[in-house]
């Protein structure tokens, strides 16, 4: 069975490009109600499991982002109360909840996106700008191995150390710079490999996952779909919304091939 | 390929004549103390052989260069302008061969470091060499490992014609294996046919540390190079066994410096206790090892002994003076805070001097007991030897020293006791000969050959 982050990952980042940009800009109750309804139905799907701790999460920020809009805003028509000779209105009111309906949507929709698109896939988009591509590998490499022999340099001074210095400026720098030479000499090995693997001589070669059948299928869909925007505001949001829950069409499409499938194919499975 | 011939080698003050001469498809062996100029030798013959050579380093790490398995594939294959199908094709068999396609998604930092190594000589591999050039490759993995990486080089070497050139120090896999055999003695290069070179080495005091162990515990006219000849001539009575000299105390202290009670540890919630209820002892002026296979908790408990870790239940506690605990860790390099060792940068010492320096870092300090984390990953006999008399002098001056390892025949000839580790206990105490004259796998060349013969 296929899953919808098998597509190309060019296809995947125009779909959520054009998926995420317009509930974040326009700022619609509605379009970003349905944003987050979607991404929490996905989420749900992906963990298997029920995603209370997401919802309680999403309605926590509208009410922090409700109340801080009500106590720091107060233009509008309709006022509710007074605090403080301030007036708290009932547009702040919306205004606030309306962006934290847009913030829970984001949050819950960045979360999808770095699940389906990872890093090797945007390595792999990357791939007509074949230095820069290995530049980025080699630094998502890097980063993390410094930051783990730092604190491993960190644990053998507290060890080993009479008084434990590892807090103040002069300690921080001292194991700083540990790390700086080990870097350093270790980076002349690197060298060494890179030239022998012939990285002066050659560009490098990165295979792309290829443009398949389904993948122009989907773009296609997915620019299809924008005529929206001609049409009127009611019908457009329903086109939006079909448009948030394809990964969701398209996973049952493939669930229900491969019932079609194994249901064909059972006879042969006894042998 | 024609075959490879050096002659009149010399490079600078480091290598002083001598030649070499291989042919395609042998497997080589180059052996010689640290400093003595094999790794120059190499790199000049991988200057002579050009493109045509693969070449792999001692630190797995630092030769990877991308942070993905297939990325530093797809790397290294892409060499001279490769198409697209061309690389594809060679990352498919390449990785099928060493049976790395499970991990081709994984992250390079997520491998062990004998992995690793398996994908740096893949990735060797990849680029179609005639000729595999490995300097002290397998120095920095552990025993089960770099023996594993000795089969798949040997493997190469049989089944595909490709020769192989490797450095190593623990020669006992690989020697008799080897069809000729180089060692460098002075800036020398000698080499020959693997027999006659043994038997060479076997005659000069300087080079007979490089012999398997084997050679080192059977005393006979011609060198020994694996059990099974070994065991032919002490049926025959044609060698003899010589033990090796064992460095117990006279008189153990009664004084306990470290003492564990009812420690019990884990990382996880979900995967249960590490270190489950485990109690020692360890008095002053003894040298104690602790072995195990890797990832039975071994390091986890010296962690603990001195409190990077909390145990989750139980009480570690350190008497004596001072109070204080030392820990020489397993890459020595972290302990290099300081640009200067005695006027000289630590990072340009040597093996075995990078060794003694760190525990010299370690020791200033003053602390009661010392534990070691694998103090003789890479070194030569020689250097181990050294290393060996500095810890006796460490425990003749009453410290507690603990030694984490996998070499046995190091822990039996300087431990005071053997502690075999598993599942989260200590399973086995004793004292070495009792430990190696019970145990069927962890035990020494010596007594393997002992109850082989029929002699207990």
């Amino acid at each position: 069975m296929r899953r919808f982050d098998d597509f190309n990952p060019a296809t995947l980042f125009m779909y959520y490009m054009i998926a995420i940009i317009p509930f974040m800009v326009i700022m619609d109750p509605l379009l970003s109600a349905a944003a987050l309804l979607a991404g929490l139905i996905r989420m749900g799907i992906h963990e298997r499991k029920f995603p209370a701790g997401r919802i309680t999460f999403s309605i926590l920020l509208v009410l922090v982002m409700t109340l801080m809009n009500a106590l720091t805003s107060h233009q509008g028509n309709t006022e509710l109360l007074f605090i403080n000779n301030r007036a708290i209105t009932l547009e702040a009111v919306r205004y606030g909840a309306v962006t934290g309906l847009m913030m829970a949507a984001a949050v819950v929709w960045f979360g999808a996106f770095s699940r389906s698109l990872t890093g090797e896939k945007i390595m792999i988009m990357l791939r007509k700008m074949p230095k820069t591509a290995l530049l980025m590998s080699m630094i998502i490499r890097l980063i993390p191995r410094y930051i783990k022999r730092f604190r491993k340099v960190e644990e053998a001074v507290k060890v080993n150390e009479k008084a434990v210095q590892t807090q103040n400026t002069a300690g921080m720098l001292k194991i700083s710079s540990a790390v700086f030479t080990w870097a350093l000499e270790n980076s002349m090995d690197t060298a060494d490999v890179m030239i022998m693997r012939g990285c002066d001589r050659h560009m490098y070669t990165r295979a792309g996952a290829g443009f398949k059948r389904r993948d122009v299928i989907l773009m296609s869909i997915i620019i299809i779909s924008q005529l929206m925007w001609l049409l009127p505001y009611r019908y457009r949001i329903c086109v939006q919304w079909i448009y948030l829950i394809i990964p969701e069409i398209y996973m049952i499409k493939e669930n229900v091939k491969w019932k079609i499938y194994t249901l064909g194919t059972s006879g042969t499975k006894k042998f | 390929m024609e075959n490879i011939h050096i002659g009149n080698i010399r490079y600078k003050e480091i290598l002083k004549g001598g030649s070499i001469d291989i042919s395609q498809g042998e497997f080589v062996l180059v052996c010689g103390k640290t400093g003595s100029g094999k790794t120059t030798l190499l790199k000049l013959l991988k200057e002579k052989t050009g493109t045509e050579a693969g070449y792999v380093m001692q630190n797995p790490d630092n030769q990877i260069v991308c942070d993905k398995v297939y990325t530093e594939l797809e790397f290294a294959a892409s060499a001279g302008n490769a198409s697209r199908d061309y690389v594809r094709t060679r990352i498919a068999e390449t990785a099928a061969y060493f049976g790395i396609s499970g991990m081709l998604d994984k992250d390079v930092d997520k491998l062990s470091g004998g992995e690793k190594q398996i994908l740096n000589i893949a990735c060797a591999m990849v680029t179609n060499p005639r000729i595999l050039i490995l300097d002290e490759a397998c120095s920095m993995l552990d025993p089960i490992m770099s023996d594993r990486v000795a089969d798949l080089l040997r493997n190469i070497n049989r089944e595909y014609g490709i020769t192989v050139v490797m450095a190593e120090h623990r020669t006992d896999r690989v020697f008799a294996n080897a069809d000729k055999v180089i060692f460098i003695n002075d800036g020398f290069v000698h080499s020959g046919p693997m027999r006659q070179m043994a038997y060479d080495m076997s005659r000069n005091p300087e080079m007979a540390g490089f012999l398997p162990q084997c050679a080192i515990a059977v005393k006979s006219d011609e060198p020994v190079l694996t059990k099974a000849e070994a065991i032919r001539h002490l049926n025959e009575r044609t060698a003899d066994i010589c033990m090796p000299e064992i460095h117990t105390a006279d008189k153990a202290s009664d004084d306990v410096i470290i003492k564990m009670k009812n420690v019990s540890f884990g990382y996880d919630r979900n995967k249960g206790l590490i270190i489950d209820d485990l109690n020692l002892e360890i008095t002053g002026g003894s040298i104690v090892s602790l072995l195990g296979e890797n990832g039975c908790g071994k390091s986890t408990l010296a962690l603990i002994a001195c409190g990077v870790l909390k145990p989750y239940s139980g009480k570690v506690k350190i008497y004596g003076k001072s109070g204080k605990i030392g820990m020489l860790f397993q890459d020595v390099t972290l302990h290099f805070t300081e640009d200067d060792y005695n006027g000289v940068h630590p990072y340009d010492l040597s093996g075995g001097e990078k060794q003694l320096a760190a525990l010299d870092m370690v020791l200033k300090t003053d602390p009661e007991a010392v534990i070691l984390d694998e103090p003789t990953k890479g070194l030569d006999y020689y250097e181990k030897k050294k290393t060996a008399d500095r810890l006796v002098k460490l425990k003749e001056s009453g410290h507690a020293v603990l030694i984490i390892t996998h070499d046995i025949e190091f822990a039996a000839g300087i431990s005071d006791r053997m502690l075999l580790m598993s599942h989260g206990n200590i399973v086995c105490d004793k004292e070495p000969r009792e430990f190696c004259a019970d145990n069927i796998f962890y035990t020494t060349t010596e007594m393997i050959l002992l109850r082989m013969t029929g002699k207990i």
